[in-house]
């Protein structure tokens, strides 16, 4: 299992692919940066660091950029040894077909959740060090907690979208529907239905959320559009995404198990 | 040590790929041979644990293949289709995939060494796959297939796109580990290349086992198309009329310019036995004696139709 | 018997390209997008329109019975219906896209396809038109067509021909709103998969090009010009001015007019660079 995780890690980074999720992630940094430039141009107030990183970290990458190349790359563990056909040296070694998988989960998560979190760190920089080390290094929890969503989102999307990537030809629409549709609409409506996203689970362990949660002064939460989430603790929703992320481990350990691939039908 | 298959199918939808086939692969070199379609790429997937059968089974030492990871310790194979991880150097290709069998990093390196060795690889070896010749992909996917020393080797297509001196190179590899008592079974639709290698057929078509066993065997069992025998020889007359007494011969062709002969005939060993007593009773000098039939390509060409 | 004499001709002329072969390309295209998968999102896509038929059904009965507030008479009369209707199904615009465009180029790029077509007397106009048309024609089955039909329908349930006369236009609105929308979509669909490598990477890119720069609207309000860079915000910015209806964005004609020009343009430069018979490997 440990060569196979190996092999998966440096097949990862080794990839064409790795270039443009480098670049996909690279982009919000390059907007946070594009953004100080032109705010200090055309403004002249200070940057309300409490007030944008939130913004940047949830809207940016929890609601976008995790979810989209979680979808990428999950959907990517069986699909591109299908695609390149080297699936059939894989499924020829003397090792379980689920440990394929697996060991490619795992180095999609570690590689995804390295490339999110640097990414995140140079946009929490970049907003703080205007303004000073100090403020830098005392709001580094905030950044630590976001990136510790970031993680477990990474954990979650990747076991969902390499389940939905075993089970259907085109995975990339229906992830697309899946989140920029019903987790999109879903989790901001009220009642009970937003229990069934992914992102409802994430809001309730987001540092930021919690903190302004705790305060009365919700006119002035700039996320005033997410319902509330004090219904549920931080420990159900990492119970939930837990248990989310096993079964999906579990489901598409056992559909590359039993499922045949002729590799010589198109994608 | 054994491979069989009993009852055997495969169906895609529609699609029959095999059907109902009864085989067993012993060890030494065994052709599996046909034209497009026959099946024989289905075959070696199943032998191979990647499809399912639809019905039947295929059993490795009488373990069933399909998802029996254990088996394939003992298995080696080069898929037909040209794949691989580009980025990869060809020793780092060869070495990924024996440390997949549980080696560690010395062994594997070790028998990455002699496998790149053994196929003529080795100036080649830190060079990307991308940028290799065809036949050197070809000889690259050998070498993963051999590097462990699998009791089994199974090579689809292996020949496909290499140049002469590279299909020497592995056919004389293949005959070696046929020689060693393992099982290596190699498809292809080029009968000549089969040919050179082993004299043991599997021939399939139309998803079915039409012969199996020693060529020239199975050449005899064709009884519906006499066997053709050219002789030269120094009276063409007298043993023209010789071998018409006999039932067996159906026709006989002579050429008196030539000092030549064809003959047709159903029961071929008889007729070869009789050739010499015909000769020293007549005084016949023989001085060629060959059949233009007793080959592969006749035998398939009778056979599938 | 004869025998005839077979001499060896040079032959010096020139493969005449055929008119209305982008169309073999297209018809081809359009069959073989036609799977499971599409006819599922297609459904999708088409709920709405059904929502909007029963509203104007529901809405014309309850303005036969005579009652009618201001939300009625919205729905009923106001053009913005429409409009609304065309700006909501530009998620699934993007969706269809996504699902018939984003590997017709890229899939013949991984294999090495271009030669077939154009050793053939197929011109890269052909070509591309050809592709262009499979993504268009099932983007305009999710917008304009049943935006028209919707319209049809409202005209036919209408007591008389007042709707019809008064609003005759809608019908130009819609048929241009969603041919600039299923354009533009198309373009950029088809751009995207020349560059890619594969279906996944070039749909991906896709849909980060058009929803990021919605999402850095939203974080970043305060600069200006942001919303150029988000085409989704320009084909609905574009969309209210055809209607005429109050634009939901800030920037100007001019500033919506040239940004749409220029990506339609940089799509065509990307096909043109791409779409080739022979590529230099370094």
């Amino acid at each position: 299992m440990l060569y196979l995780l190996r092999f998966f890690t440096i097949n990862s980074f080794k990839n064409k692919k790795f270039t443009g999720i480098a670049a996909l992630c690279a982009l919000p940094v390059v907007f946070t940066l594009l953004f100080i430039v032109l705010y200090s141009l055309f403004t002249e107030q200070e940057i309300n660091f409490s007030a944008l990183f939130p913004k940047i970290s949830l809207l940016l990458y929890v609601h976008f950029l995790l979810p989209l190349v979680s979808l990428f790359l999950g959907s990517a563990v069986i699909g591109d040894e299908r695609e390149e056909q080297t699936l059939s040296y894989l499924l020829t070694r003397p090792v379980p077909r689920a440990r394929i998988i697996q060991a490619k989960l795992l180095s999609s998560w570690v590689m995804l959740s390295v490339i999110l979190n640097i990414s995140l760190f140079f946009s929490y920089s970049i907003l703080t060090i205007g303004s000073g080390i100090s403020h830098w290094s005392s709001s580094l929890l905030i950044f630590i907690k976001s990136g510790a969503v970031l993680v477990t989102g990474a954990a979650v999307y990747l076991s969902l979208f390499a389940l939905v990537g075993g089970l259907l030809k085109r995975p990339v629409v229906a992830g697309l529907f899946f989140i920029f549709g019903w987790e999109a609409s879903v989790a901001f409506l009220p009642g009970k239905i937003k229990y069934a996203t992914i992102v409802h689970y994430l809001h309730s362990l987001y540092p930021s959320l919690n903190q302004i949660n705790n305060t009365q002064n919700l006119k002035a939460n700039i996320l005033n559009f997410i319902v509330s989430v004090k219904n549920i603790s931080p420990l159900k929703s990492i119970i939930v995404l837990t248990a989310i992320t096993g079964i999906c481990i579990f489901a598409a350990s056992l559909l590359l198990s039993i499922k045949e691939y002729r590799l010589d039908q198109n994608q | 040590m054994k491979i069989e298959s009993i009852k055997l199918s495969k169906w895609y939808g529609q699609v029959i790929g095999v059907n109902n086939l009864n085989c067993s692969v012993e060890p030494g070199i065994t052709g599996l041979l046909g034209p497009n379609g026959a099946g024989k790429t289905t075959l070696i997937r199943l032998m191979t644990g990647q499809l399912r059968p639809s019905k039947g089974s295929v059993r490795i030492n009488g373990e069933e293949v399909w998802n029996n990871h254990r088996l394939f310790k003992n298995i080696g194979y080069a898929p037909e289709k040209d794949a691989f991880w580009s980025h990869m150097t060809g020793e780092e290709f060869v070495y990924s995939l024996t440390r997949m069998y549980g080696f560690d990093h010395d062994q594997a390196s070790a028998m990455t060494k002699k496998a790149i060795e053994t196929v003529e690889m080795t100036e080649s070896k830190d060079k990307k796959i991308a940028g290799y010749s065809k036949g050197m992909r070809q000889r690259i996917k050998i070498a993963q297939a051999i590097s462990t020393d699998p009791d089994i080797l199974i090579l689809d297509e292996p020949l496909n796109g290499m140049d002469p001196i590279g299909r020497r190179s592995v056919i004389d590899l293949i005959r070696k580990m046929g020689k060693m008592e393992k099982i290596v079974v190699v498809s292809s639709h080029i009968l000549h290349e089969i040919e050179e290698m082993t004299d043991t057929i599997i021939l399939m078509s139309h998803g079915r086992v039409l012969a199996q066993g020693n060529i020239y065997e199975i050449r005899e069992l064709i009884d519906t198309h006499p066997l053709k025998v050219v002789i030269r020889c120094s009276n063409v007359d007298v043993l023209t009329a010789k071998l018409m007494e006999y039932e067996d011969v159906k026709s006989v062709q002579f050429d008196r310019e030539q000092n030549q002969l064809m003959v047709e005939t159903v029961k071929p060993s008889e007729f070869h036995k009789r050739i010499p007593e015909l000769a020293l009773k007549n005084n016949i000098s023989i001085y060629s004696l060959y059949s233009p039939d007793e080959n592969l390509e006749a035998v398939f060409s009778y056979l599938v139709r | 018997m004869p025998i005839f004499n077979e001499s060896y001709h040079t032959w010096d002329g020139y493969l005449k390209e055929r008119p209305g072969t982008w169309f073999v390309i297209a018809k081809t295209g359009v069959k073989l997008a036609w799977t499971k998968g599409l006819i599922f999102l297609l459904i999708f896509s088409i709920i709405p329109f059904f929502v909007g038929a029963v509203k104007i059904f529901l809405f014309s009965k309850v303005q036969d019975v005579g009652i009618m507030t201001p939300q009625i008479k919205k729905i009923v009369e106001d053009v913005s219906f429409f409009y609304d209707f065309l700006k909501g199904q530009m998620f699934y615009l993007i969706l269809i896209s996504i699902f018939t465009g984003a590997g017709l180029i890229a899939r013949d790029r991984k294999n090495k396809s271009f030669g077939f077509y154009f050793s053939k007397p197929v011109s890269f106009w052909d070509y591309v038109a050809g592709k262009f048309f499979i993504t268009g024609a099932y983007g305009f089955l999710v917008t304009g067509a049943p935006a028209l039909v919707l319209f049809i329908i409202k005209v036919l349930i209408s007591r008389d021909a007042s709707f019809l006369s008064n609003y005759y236009y809608l019908f130009f609105s819609i048929l241009g709103a969603s041919i600039l929308s299923v354009i533009t979509m198309s373009s950029v669909v088809l751009a995207f998969s020349a560059v890619a490598q594969n279906v996944r990477t070039a749909a991906i890119f896709f849909f980060t090009f058009l929803i990021l720069p919605d999402i850095l609207r939203k974080i970043f309000s305060n600069v200006p010009f942001v919303g150029v860079f988000s085409l989704t915000a320009l084909l609905k910015q574009a969309q209210a001015y055809i209607f005429n209806v109050q634009t939901p964005y800030g920037f100007s004609d001019i500033s919506m007019i040239t940004a749409i020009l220029l990506i339609l343009l940089l799509s065509l430069v990307i096909l043109k660079l791409k779409v080739r018979t022979t590529e230099v490997v370094s």
